[in-house]
């Protein structure tokens, strides 16, 4: 096992490394002056030059990525253009935001999604099912910016019971209730993509485990049905999920650009987008590498929960 | 008297989408403490359904218990609700249960041990260390080695027969009183079969638990239960000691039964096939349910109903309308004139020789593949078949059969060594010749559910080698073979034109075995060809491969691992084992006296539907493992099995010897 | 309250009597606001403001702020001198300025007894040493200046190489943000930028990027008993729907800055935008030619006949109505009511047959094809372009629209741009003094829009005069005769207005001056609540 995990993280390494070339060459392949894109359209002409040879524009694409790439490694993410201070100190601010977001997101759908898969896939046919599974069917359709602005009408502006934007960390001054307040809206349009879809994961597995001869085999020692649910078929069904929830892993750096539009939270997802529309290069890469990076990682960590969960893999 | 289990008229019927379909109908039962019954049946009768009913371990939204109770110690366990505690406490409790599947009877993610240790915490409330060393000591009983350190093993880490005996373990776990085993063996080879129904027969006798054997092997309810039960779509047809089903059957499906069914012991008798096929749930009868396939039915067996159990003789039970008088006397006659027709002997030309036939896999490791070493699948295999010879090849899993059989076919690219077909070496000839000579050898396949071509229709199935080999110049000409061969193999001209899933398993069967006649082939290769089939059906297969023998003068190389059927339809056999043939003989002498002590193990392995035939038989079991090729010993291959083994056996590999006239062994004892 | 406005009122008056003197003296009264603590004001409360942009400099005027931060950061910062209604300079921290052409002197007399919230004073040495950073920092308002002579502790003597008679404005207004010396030498202009360290009402407490910005009342603030509120908040919604949910519900006092969509909600919410028109800071949306296309374009009947062909006051109504942001309409590159205006320019009033004339009179009877730019993503300059394409298609002009991003639009019009027969809708700004926005694109070295221009020599010629005349009546005239030129002679651009953000209140907020006259000064010093 552990030959494996160094032989994927080296693979994990190979592809970051391709992947911050890729993303380098393809941003100065995109049309739009990167000088302007720092200083704004209204400078002189002095100016602008002076920024030119200070951005090494002058030198070839590839003397460049080098620069950049001996900065990277040594901690130096570069100025931000648009902010002009270092993109180490925005990611700082904005990352554990999205981060704090994304893994109560994460968790909440995990619980939420398995719970009412499996409460699906039992009870097949029945009204429990039926019900879930038409709440799951619209919560993979429903975007998640139209849930964010329906809450707000009903729970900010009708009911006036949570805030409108904003967000502050419950150690932080306003207090754990305000925080609490702050976090629950977007944290419920965050999740109800991720829970319809694991949901409807967990039911198909669970209704194929529950077909399976060691079901049968569990049910004829005379286990009560819930042990055999949950000691039995979750940790064959869930196998499956796991795959999935490996492919959301990454949304805990990637953040929601438009829930956190609407809700005016400084996080991850509106940092590259409206990067990526300012031109501003050092921020867009960084986060395109930190993206990568948690990709391969939760990459890697579903391989290790395979190999956790399902014996079959893990010892040959 | 009380029971220790009854059932008495239990009826389960299933929602399908042709309605309400009666899968059980009006069956009683019973078992009483420390007694061994056996429950037989073909597809659709029922004997799983009645039990699984009868621990309410049926869905049951679509299936339903209509009537009847179920008493356990006189309690009717009906009562209860599914999930409820009584029910819960019966099941792997008072009863345990043992599944036909070990491959997938277990949780693949969690450790034996646990999976063992949960049955002993629920049932008998041990903590958790002493769960555990009960759990070891229930593996050991079972005959497991190194209990202590593979408690924590998973299942993929066992061979099937050791996962079966991991499934006694769990029923055992629950200390019960009553164990029911659902076709424990099916799955598993001829040895190992003979281990694991040996393990629970002594746990039977040790532990005074009774034993629901439910089969279709005669052979093993003749060996081993005290009681027996015949079952036909749903209904006991027939009950009682095994001495009387056996000797004295009354039903006619009893009777049929029996003379389908290839014995070990029998001389060369021609099997007395049923006609027609088992009744799946969806068409019941109106009356008899075996009437249209009886050879006596009257009117009154179609129309009058289920007949009801008659008792013939103190415990012996028969459902049927007509005396056994009657019946007795009506078909003697017929009886007489079909068997006793000897089979034909074969001639003395060599039609297929194979000569030092080798073959073997490279196994490559590494990142750039390299080869690590060989696998060895044949090793030196020497055979030869005679014209309007039937040459069977038996053997456990592993011993190589099937690659003997594709190997001959020349399908397999790693293949050395020389086939001899007349005069010509098959194997060095160049393609273009072989394809003319591909005609003269066919082969029939085991499954007939995914050997056909489903989007073909039958005759276009049939017909298809006609034209490529130019063996019909015309339509016309086609058009008759295909009718011809269709006749030959006992179908309908007229069916031709169905596709392939409109027709049962022994006519698909059928039509596999006329498309491999269509080329006029000399030599049929079965690879397994009715293993797939109702006991019922294969003997009109077996039936029907001997005639087209004598009709055409085919050979056939026949590749089985149910010894019973091979040595009914082979002139001789030859017994494979790891790669190598161990011995070659006449079929009779095989049985008569066999002389490879692996061949001994394997005759002894394998019941004989006649319980005093069978008492007489000496019992020794076969000990250790079915083994694989990754591990094969130096020397003879059998040596780390053998209870003769000596020095020489395990250093040097044995030759091939005549011992005797025609009888071929490989081993150092002579 | 009262007593203030007419204090302002008389200054005014002062300034405009004494503005036709050679020397320009303007003098202020004492403080004036010493009675400015009324006391029937009620005092306290949190003012919490939305504002959809965000922030990226702020305590470091010099860098160059955008108009949001310049507006955020006027809470803590405070200018030497703010502007009239009519577009003249009133002193604020300064209690007078004498100009003296031949002299080539500004003289400058601060205002003594104010502090920096660091607690350094506010004296002659924190003045230089704003204006010297304001050049540092690479703005050219005060490049012609040799030498800031320091008088006294509160007298400051500028002296020019040449005369610039913009030099009082740039020096007291455009560079007259001021924050305090000692603190950013001791922590530097990244710390300072992150701190806004000044003289205002309200002193800097925190700043989380892209969140908020908070200030909280300055105790010691240099007029006593101001200001009345307790705090001031700025949060940044960028969102419409959060907008008008956080508006509605009160989560936020006021709204600034906000987005098309939220002032049509408020509007029928029955809320009306406080805005007045700006006379400085205002955004000119303006139609560019390619004055230097060889074909049509350059043509100036041409360029008349596509003034005249289209119907820009329908236009200017249409858009208004579809915004909550104020629309002046302008027919010069200017604000209107101000002594920059010439109310002679004609423009080119709606008349298609007029276009059909000019067109032929140019040689273009049956029209030509030519390209319309507007910056994408915006959708009212989407709308424009369709409109204006209508209307020239009705006489023949067969205009394709392209969209592009602001960049490729500043290639376009800029430096390096290339000749094209065409025409790109954007903004530029709109000030008093024409002269400090009309050099950037008309003189020969400028940048802005400078492919789209022809550069003749009458304009360079007025434009210099009205950069260095010595009396402010000659200045007038100048920029009077230059709007005219450039417009009714040359037919350079086509002004469309001058716009402004929409802001909304509650009702309940008095006093804050956001948006009434220019666009980065508010009163947060007399802002209160009112019940």
């Amino acid at each position: 096992m552990g030959r494996y995990i160094c032989k994927r993280l080296l693979q994990a390494i190979l592809v970051i490394f391709l992947i911050s070339v890729f993303s380098y060459f393809l941003m100065y392949l995109v049309p739009g002056d990167p000088v302007y894109a720092v200083l704004g359209s209204d400078i002189t002409r002095e100016q602008y030059m002076e920024q030119f040879y200070l951005m090494e524009l002058d030198k070839p694409i590839i003397i460049r990525y080098v620069h950049w790439l001996t900065r990277f490694l040594t901690g130096d993410f570069g100025t931000s253009y648009r902010y002009s201070v270092p993109v180490s100190e925005l990611l700082a601010q904005r990352l554990p935001i999205t981060m704090y977001l994304g893994i109560i997101s994460l968790v909440i759908s995990v619980i939420l999604g398995v719970l009412c898969g499996t409460i699906c896939g039992t009870n097949r046919g029945k009204a429990a099912d039926n019900i879930l599974t038409v709440l799951a069917n619209l919560g993979s359709v429903v975007p998640g910016f139209w849930l964010a602005v329906v809450g707000m009408y009903i729970f900010s502006m009708n009911l006036g019971w949570l805030p409108s934007y904003g967000f502050a960390f419950p150690w932080e001054g306003a207090g754990v209730a305000a925080s609490l307040k702050q976090t629950i809206m977007p944290v419920v349009c965050l999740s109800v993509g991720s829970i319809a879809g694991l949901t409807r994961q967990m039911r198909s597995g669970m209704l194929e485990v529950i077909r399976q001869d060691y079901i049968r085999t569990a049910r004829s020692k005379g286990l009560k049905e819930s042990t055999v649910v949950v000691h039995h078929a979750m940790k064959n069904a869930i196998i499956p999920v796991v795959t999935i929830i490996g492919l959301s892993l990454r949304n805990i750096v990637s953040g929601a650009v438009t829930i956190e539009t609407v809700f005016s939270i400084t996080g991850m997802g509106s940092l590259l987008v409206n990067s990526i529309l300012a031109r501003d290069l050092p921020v867009i890469q960084a986060c395109i590498l930190i993206i990568a990076g948690m990709v391969a990682i939760s990459n890697l960590v579903v391989d290790i929960c395979y190999g956790y969960l399902d014996p079959r893999i893990r010892i040959q | 008297m009380e029971h220790f289990w009854e059932i008495n008229k239990l009826s389960v019927s299933y929602k399908t989408m042709d309605g309400m379909t009666k899968a059980v109908d009006q069956v009683s039962l019973y078992v009483d403490r420390g007694e061994t019954i056996g429950i037989v049946g073909e597809s659709g009768s029922g004997k799983s359904q009645t039990q699984l009913a009868a621990l309410q371990l049926i869905p049951v939204p679509p299936g339903r218990i209509d009537e009847g109770e179920v008493l356990l110690s006189g309690r009717n366990l009906l009562s209860f609700s599914r999930k409820s505690r009584e029910m819960r406490e019966v099941r792997g409790g008072q009863i345990g249960m043992i599944f036909q599947e070990p491959m997938t009877s277990l949780n693949p993610v969690k450790t034996i041990g646990a999976q063992i240790m949960e049955s002993i915490t629920l049932h008998r409330g041990l903590a958790k260390e002493q769960a555990r060393k009960e759990a070891v000591a229930l593996l050991e009983k079972v005959g497991i080695l190194d209990a202590e350190s593979r408690l924590s093993d998973y299942p993929h880490q066992f061979s099937g027969g050791m996962r079966q005996r991991i499934m006694i373990a769990i029923a055992l776990a629950g200390d019960p009183e009553m164990i029911i085993a659902d076709e424990p063996t099916t799955a598993l080879d001829v040895t190992t079969q003979a281990q694991i129904l040996e393990l629970l027969h002594q746990l039977s006798v040790e532990k005074h638990i009774a034993l629901v054997l439910i089969t279709h092997n005669l052979g093993i309810v003749a060996r081993y239960a005290s009681r027996i039960y015949v079952m036909y779509a749903g209904n006991v047809v027939e009950t009682g000691t095994a001495e009387e089903i056996f000797h004295q059957p009354v039903h006619p499906y009893t009777k049929g039964l029996l003379k389908a069914v290839p014995r070990l012991d029998s001389e060369d008798e021609r099997l007395t096939p049923i006609d027609g096929v088992p009744p799946s749930p969806a068409n019941r009868q109106k009356g008899c349910q075996f009437a249209p396939r009886c050879r006596y039915a009257t009117e009154a067996c179609l129309d009058g109903g289920i007949p009801p159990m008659q008792e013939i003789a103190p415990g012996h039970f028969a459902a049927c309308h007509l005396s056994s008088v009657r019946q007795t006397a009506a078909t003697a006659e017929q009886e007489k004139q079909e068997n006793k027709k000897p089979k034909p002997a074969p001639g003395e030309e060599a039609v297929l020789r194979a000569e030092d036939l080798c073959v073997s896999f490279a196994v490559r490791k590494g990142l750039l593949m390299r080869e690590s070493g060989r696998l060895e699948v044949l090793r030196n295999v020497n055979f030869t078949l005679h014209k309007g010879e039937t040459l069977g090849l038996v053997g456990e899993s592993g011993c190589g059969k099937t690659t003997t059989a594709k190997a001959v076919l020349k399908l397999l690219n790693e293949a050395t060594g020389k086939v001899w077909l007349g005069d010509q070496d098959l194997l060095a000839m160049p393609e273009r010749t072989f394809k003319k000579q591909r005609r003269r050898i066919q082969m029939i396949f085991q499954d007939p559910y995914s050997s056909l071509d489903p989007r073909m229709t039958a005759g276009g199935i049939v017909g298809e080698p006609l034209f490529p080999y130019g063996l019909v110049k015309t339509r016309q000409e086609y058009d008759k073979r295909v009718d011809e061969l269709f006749r030959l193999v006992g179908l309908e001209p007229s069916m031709r034109d169905r596709v392939a899933h409109e027709f049962s398993g022994g006519q698909r069967q059928r039509i596999g075995i006329a498309r491999a006649l269509a080329t006029n082939p000399d030599i049929l290769i079965c690879d397994e060809p009715i293993s797939a089939l109702d006991v019922s059906i294969q003997a009109q297969i077996i039936n029907l491969l001997e005639d087209l023998q004598e009709e055409l003068g085919l050979s056939y190389l026949f590749v089985a691992h149910d010894l019973s059927v091979v040595k009914h339809i082979s002139h001789r056999v030859a017994v494979m084992y790891l790669g190598t043939i161990v011995e070659i003989t006449s079929s009779r002498d095989l049985y008569l006296d066999p002389l490879h002590p692996y061949t001994r193990a394997l005759m002894q392995a394998v019941p004989i539907p006649d319980p005093s035939a069978e008492k007489q038989r000496e019992q020794v079991i076969l000990g250790g493992e079915v083994p694989s090729i990754l591990r094969r010993p130096e020397g003879c291959p059998f040596s780390n099995r053998c209870s003769h083994a000596t020095d020489l056996c395990r250093k040097e590999q044995p030759q091939p010897k005549e011992v005797k006239e025609k009888h071929f062994v490989a081993c150092h004892l002579y | 309250m009262k007593g203030f406005k007419k204090l302002l009122a008389l200054a005014a008056a002062a300034a405009m009597i004494t503005g036709t003197l050679g020397a320009t003296n303007v003098w202020a009264d004492e403080v004036p606001v010493s009675e400015a603590a009324d006391e029937s004001v009620k005092r306290g409360g949190d003012l919490k403001l939305g504002i959809g942009h965000d922030l990226v400099d702020l305590g470091v005027p010099s860098v160059g702020l955008t108009f949001q931060g310049s507006l955020i950061a006027d809470t803590a910062i405070e200018h030497l001198c703010r502007y009239n209604q009519d577009g003249t300079l009133e002193p604020w921290l300064i209690s007078g300025y004498e100009e003296d052409p031949d002299a080539l002197t500004l003289t400058v007399h601060l205002r003594e007894g104010i502090k920096f919230h660091d607690g350094s004073d506010f004296n002659a040495d924190a003045v230089i040493f704003n204006w010297e950073l304001w050049t540092e920092n690479g703005n050219i308002e005060l490049a012609g200046v040799t030498e800031y002579e320091k008088v006294d502790d509160y007298t400051i003597v500028v002296h020019l190489g040449e005369w610039n008679n913009a030099i009082a404005t740039s020096c007291l207004y455009t560079a007259g943000a001021m924050i305090s010396k000692e603190y950013y030498e001791a922590n530097g202009q990244d710390a300072a930028n992150a701190n806004p360290c000044g003289t205002g009402p309200f002193v800097f407490s925190e700043w989380k990027k892209d969140q908020y910005v908070k200030f909280t009342a300055n105790e010691n603030y240099w007029i006593e008993g101001l200001p009345y509120l307790d705090s001031v908040e700025f949060d940044f919604i960028n969102d419409p729907a959060t907008q008008i949910s956080a508006f509605l519900s009160g989560e936020i006092d006021a709204v600034l800055e906000c987005s098309a969509d939220t002032c049509l909600t408020l509007k029928s919410n029955g809320f009306e935008s406080e805005t007045k028109p700006l006379i400085s800071g205002g955004a000119s949306t303006i139609l560019w030619y390619s004055c230097q296309d060889e074909g049509p374009m350059g043509n100036v009947d041409v360029r008349r006949a596509i003034a005249s062909a289209i119907d820009m006051d329908a236009i200017w109504e249409y858009c208004s109505s579809q915004t909550g942001a104020i629309y002046d309409r302008t027919i010069q590159w200017g604000p209107n009511d101000v002594w920059s205006c010439n109310p002679e320019t004609k423009g080119y009033p709606y008349s298609e047959e007029a276009a059909k004339e000019y067109l032929e009179k140019a040689g273009y009877p049956d029209g030509f094809d030519m390209v319309l730019y507007h910056i994408s993503n915006s959708s009212q300059d989407e709308a424009i372009c369709v409109l204006v394409q209508d209307y020239l298609a009705k006489v023949g002009i067969n205009a394709s629209i392209e969209a592009v991003d602001q960049t490729r639009l500043n290639t376009i019009s800029g430096i390096d741009g290339e000749a094209f027969t065409g025409m790109t809708l954007s903004a530029g700004r709109a000030e008093v003094d024409l002269t400090t926005y009309y050099n950037r694109t008309f003189m020969p070295d400028g940048v802005r829009w400078v492919n789209q221009v022809d550069h003749f020599d009458d304009i360079v010629d007025t434009l210099t005069e009205g950069m260095t005349c010595k009396e402010f009546e000659e200045k007038e005239a100048a920029c009077q005769k230059l709007s005219k030129m450039v417009i009714d002679d040359y037919c350079e651009l086509l002004p469309m207005w001058t716009s402004s953000s929409a802001m909304y209140t509650h009702g309940n907020l008095k006093d804050h001056g956001i948006y009434q006259i220019n666009y980065i000064i508010w009163t947060p010093e007399i802002a209160h609540f009112e019940e």
